[in-house]
């Protein structure tokens, strides 16, 4: 049981004219239910790319990604719906991951609909959740804008644990908050993990936040993964 | 050292907007920031630090009279003498950017993406020049002697600003200036548009440079380049720069006073060293204690709405040591030692 990378690479360009660019080559690692595997790395080596691929919303330019040995590749559309659902993203910026249009109330209970989840018992689900990431049942009637960024990101892995995921991909969560929000947020990971079992893939160029959270570390640098904690 | 501007009993409210959710806050008025004060002296730096959302961007804004029009501001915001609460908007722009100036947040939001960097950074040079030309042609029988003047040194003129650009570009790092003169924003990385927005704020040399968390958003090396910077510019120029953030870590090596907001006040103001070595008040303790090196231990609950402030103390819901005194009354914050605290229970 593991979400595994295996020798994947990330090239960028059409390749007219020697402009290919390769960001990653062969990075292979391993994702353990109830386990955190730390991504650092300087900006703009591809960390977020190769968060976005094991999430499976990138393609790789080569290699796979296997979720409990079924190559992500070959799925069928039933298959890669529900790899989407098992393997969860969460964004740096709270504030683009809710529609500002709507409250959070309609944001929520959209992903509930997705889930075919009974009407009657969307109003349960939606509390157990609010009492899981300790939020009052009031922020449900306001707006993104209403809200701070660290009640939004506690509503974003909020929304996230509807879906029952087995892995999240999280990229930055912390590095748009203030620190004492950050400390909050850091300690509702690990308190959910604790939980629910749940694997995570932590990107974040804060190596504090990493050696906090994470058993195993790799360092992405110059296309290279390099294991620091095994 | 003089006191170069001097903030007191600095109210901000926002009148909230009637058109949305007319049920809930129809007429709610926030009051941003209440009664506070502080003063900067000549070459000072000092930091105001406190969570998002607490009013120290408002506090810039109050300064530099940019806030929206639904804002009420009441107090004293002296500077150099003058109360800028007083002024009039001309008066206002002779002194932006010129006497007072401010590096904004977002660097990719603040410089105007249409625009080349070269534009950008004559443009302090062509405002302030103008605000000359305008008081030379209130004295009719000057006004054709300086146009002529003007026609003949023009291009002395622009060579004098482009050696200028290129001077300031070369303090903060830029080895090859000219090359980046017809660049625009969008052409350039977010570290390079940060020290963009620096020249341009720091261009016509300030009395007072406010800097609205100048590194948030930027990685580790970025932040102890921008550091480097600031640190290069206060020297060399050696204005006083009102430091907003909430990097604690960033703070601590450049600013020699801190200040500490909590829900829109003053909570504590102690030199770095005292302040993060003993922090008195229980809300500056939460706060160095949820940092890294400290563990990341985070301080229970969050800060209140500003809509809704609770009685007492502001910070009492979330304080591990309150009494029954500091849910009924306000606490001031007094000064011991040229440190102030805003707590029952110190010293």
């Amino acid at each position: 049981m593991a979400l595994k990378a295996e020798n994947v690479s990330k090239t960028y360009g059409s390749g007219l004219l020697g402009s290919r660019k390769c960001i990653f080559r062969e990075v292979s690692f391993e994702l353990e239910p109830g386990k955190t595997f730390g991504l650092m790395g300087p900006s703009g080596e591809g960390k977020s790319t190769l968060g976005r691929i094991v999430a499976g919303l990138e393609s790789p330019t080569s290699g796979t990604i296997l979720l409990n040995g079924n190559p992500l590749l070959g799925m069928k559309k039933a298959e890669y719906t529900a790899f989407r659902r098992r393997v969860q993203m969460m964004f740096q910026d709270p504030t683009d991951s809710f529609n500002p249009r709507k409250r959070i109330e309609q944001s929520i209970s959209e992903v509930l609909k997705l889930l075919n989840s009974p009407e009657s018992k969307r109003l349960q689900s939606t509390k157990e959740m609010l009492k899981t990431i300790g939020l009052p049942k009031e922020v449900l009637a306001r707006y993104p804008s209403q809200l701070s960024g660290g009640q939004l990101q506690r509503l974003a892995l909020g929304r996230i644990l509807l879906l029952e995921p087995e892995y999240i991909v999280l990229d930055e969560p912390t590095s748009a908050l203030d620190v004492s929000v950050q400390a909050q947020i850091l300690h509702l990971l690990k308190k959910v993990q604790a939980e629910e079992g749940i694997g995570y893939l932590l990107i974040s160029h804060d190596e504090a936040v990493i050696r906090f959270m994470s058993e195993r570390i790799g360092m992405l640098k110059k296309g290279k993964l390099d294991m620091i904690r095994t | 050292m003089n006191t170069l501007l001097e903030v007191k009993d600095l109210v901000v409210s926002f009148h909230g907007n009637e058109t949305e959710n007319k049920n809930e806050d129809k007429n709610e008025s926030v009051t941003a920031v209440s009664c506070l004060s502080f003063s900067i002296r000549e070459k000072e730096t000092l930091a105001l630090v406190g969570e998002s959302g607490c009013g120290k961007s408002v506090v810039a804004h109050a300064i530099m009279r940019l806030l929206p029009q639904e804002s009420r501001v009441k107090g004293v915001i002296k500077f150099r003498g003058k109360n800028l609460l007083e002024m009039n908007e001309k008066e206002m722009a002779k002194l932006r950017g010129k006497e007072i100036s401010i590096i904004f947040q977002n660097p990719s939001l603040a410089l105007n993406p249409v625009y080349s960097i070269g534009h950008q950074l004559a443009e302090p040079f062509k405002i302030h020049g103008q605000e000359k030309r305008r008081a030379a042609e209130e004295r009719k029988e000057e006004k054709r002697k300086e146009k002529r003047k003007e026609k003949g040194k023009k291009k002395e003129k622009e060579n004098t600003i482009l050696s200028k650009i290129v001077e300031a570009l070369k303090r903060v790092g830029f080895s090859n200036p000219h090359e980046y003169m017809g660049y625009y924003p969008s052409w350039c990385s977010g570290g390079m548009n940060q020290r963009f927005l620096i020249t341009a704020s720091t261009i016509l040399d300030p009395f007072l440079l406010i800097a609205d968390e100048p590194s948030k958003g930027l990685d580790r090396d970025r932040v102890s380049e921008l550091e480097n910077e600031l640190k290069n510019l206060k020297e060399m120029n050696e204005n006083a720069l009102l430091l907003i953030s909430h990097d604690l870590g960033f703070v601590r090596r450049l600013a020699d006073r801190v200040a500490v907001m909590y829900a829109g006040e003053i909570i504590e103001i102690a030199g770095p060293s005292s302040l993060f070595e003993s922090p008195h008040h229980p809300y500056t303790r939460g706060l160095l204690n949820s940092l890294p090196e400290n563990g990341f231990v985070p301080i229970p609950g969050s800060s209140p709405p500003l809509s809704s402030l609770p009685a007492g103390c502001r910070f009492h819901p979330r304080c591990p040591i309150k009494e029954k005194r500091c849910m009924q009354e306000h606490p001031e914050l007094k000064e011991n030692n040229g440190r102030a605290v805003r707590c029952f229970l110190w010293p």
